[in-house]
């Protein structure tokens, strides 16, 4: 096909470069150690009445904004590191915001279960802590933002100290970190 | 000097210009897609689910009309995606700066110092798009 007509040469030839553009893209991207999900992983963060689909690399930039902007304290990511020690030294409180049968086949030891979908504002246990009580949230790892919502809930309430562990239960069982069963902390 | 002879010198310094501009722009996003994806969602315009895949894209037809330009093969559709690919990036910093926002411009380098969305940055693709378009009238007919 070699059409004499400019418009439809120029079409065609367009089309066939970015054919041959998109499997190199592609190409190089399946094999490149830096290569990314063909669709954008993202979290869903509610804030308020609103939910963002806020994309993985972007969260905490997307956090430290919101703060700036109302002057707020925001919650703030915690690493696995940071987390073993908490735990260590029972210098946290852990809320695991997965459902009952993921708590209950195994959690952090001394966590509490308060699955996202069922959090009170008004729940007795978090009214029995204080507020500068140093809390990190988790839930299944970076797929999801249970951990975050969470967290962000709990600045609404007025706690001053709150964590979210992104890489959650998986990074912390994978690293062959003390786990609980059962039904209780 | 003939007339014609002007015109077609004018149109090979302005396709290795181009074509090696494009092969530089193109490089920093290929080694940092990951980068180049972030600036992509910094202008707020695409589903946060097609980004990627316009960070994954986006830089490879880059490469393309940059190498196709500097070889001189099917010039006329090479110019024609640089011009369309460069109107869309001056739309988008257009848009950009009209909506406030303060963000990398992702054109050449991901140097988030060095290229801010500015009017600079407009009148730079401007230029491009003049050049492209030049190409494209150029090769027409042949």
């Amino acid at each position: 096909m070699n059409p004499t007509n400019p418009i439809f040469r120029i079409f065609y030839r367009s089309i066939c470069m970015s054919m041959v553009a998109l499997c190199c893209a592609l190409l190089f991207n399946q094999f490149s150690p830096k290569g990314l999900p063909l669709i954008t992983p993202y979290r869903r963060i509610s804030i308020g009445d609103k939910t963002h689909k806020i994309p993985l690399f972007q969260t905490r930039r997307f956090l430290k904004d919101r703060s700036s902007m109302a002057h707020v304290h925001i919650p703030e990511e915690i690493q696995l590191k940071s987390v073993s020690f908490h735990y260590e030294n029972s210098s946290a409180i852990f809320i695991d915001t997965r459902n009952h049968e993921n708590y209950t086949e195994g959690h952090i030891p001394r966590a509490i279960s308060i699955p996202l979908e069922f959090f009170d504002f008004n729940s007795e246990i978090l009214s029995e802590l204080s507020k500068d009580q140093r809390i990190i949230t988790y839930c299944d790892g970076e797929e999801c933002s249970q951990s975050i919502d969470m967290a962000v809930y709990l600045e609404e309430l007025g706690f001053t100290n709150v964590y979210f562990f992104i890489e959650g239960w998986l990074e912390w069982q994978k690293n062959g970190y003390p786990i609980s069963e059962g039904d209780r902390p | 000097m003939k007339k014609t002879t002007i015109k077609s010198t004018i149109a090979i310094i302005i396709r290795l210009i181009l074509g090696f501009l494009f092969i530089y722009a193109s490089l920093d996003k290929i080694i940092y897609p990951s980068k180049f994806a972030e600036v992509i969602y910094n202008y707020r315009l695409l589903p946060v689910e097609l980004v990627n895949i316009c960070a994954i894209l986006v830089p490879w037809i880059e490469v393309f009309i940059g190498v196709m330009l500097l070889i001189g093969i099917w010039v006329d559709a090479s110019a024609f995606m640089l011009s369309s690919i460069t109107f869309v990036f001056t739309f988008l910093i257009i848009s950009a700066i009209f909506r406030g926002l303060n963000i990398e411009c992702g054109c050449f380098s991901l140097d988030a110092e060095g290229s801010l969305v500015s009017w600079k940055r407009v009148i730079e693709d401007i230029f491009i798009l003049i050049g492209g378009l030049y190409l494209v009238w150029f090769n027409w007919k042949r």
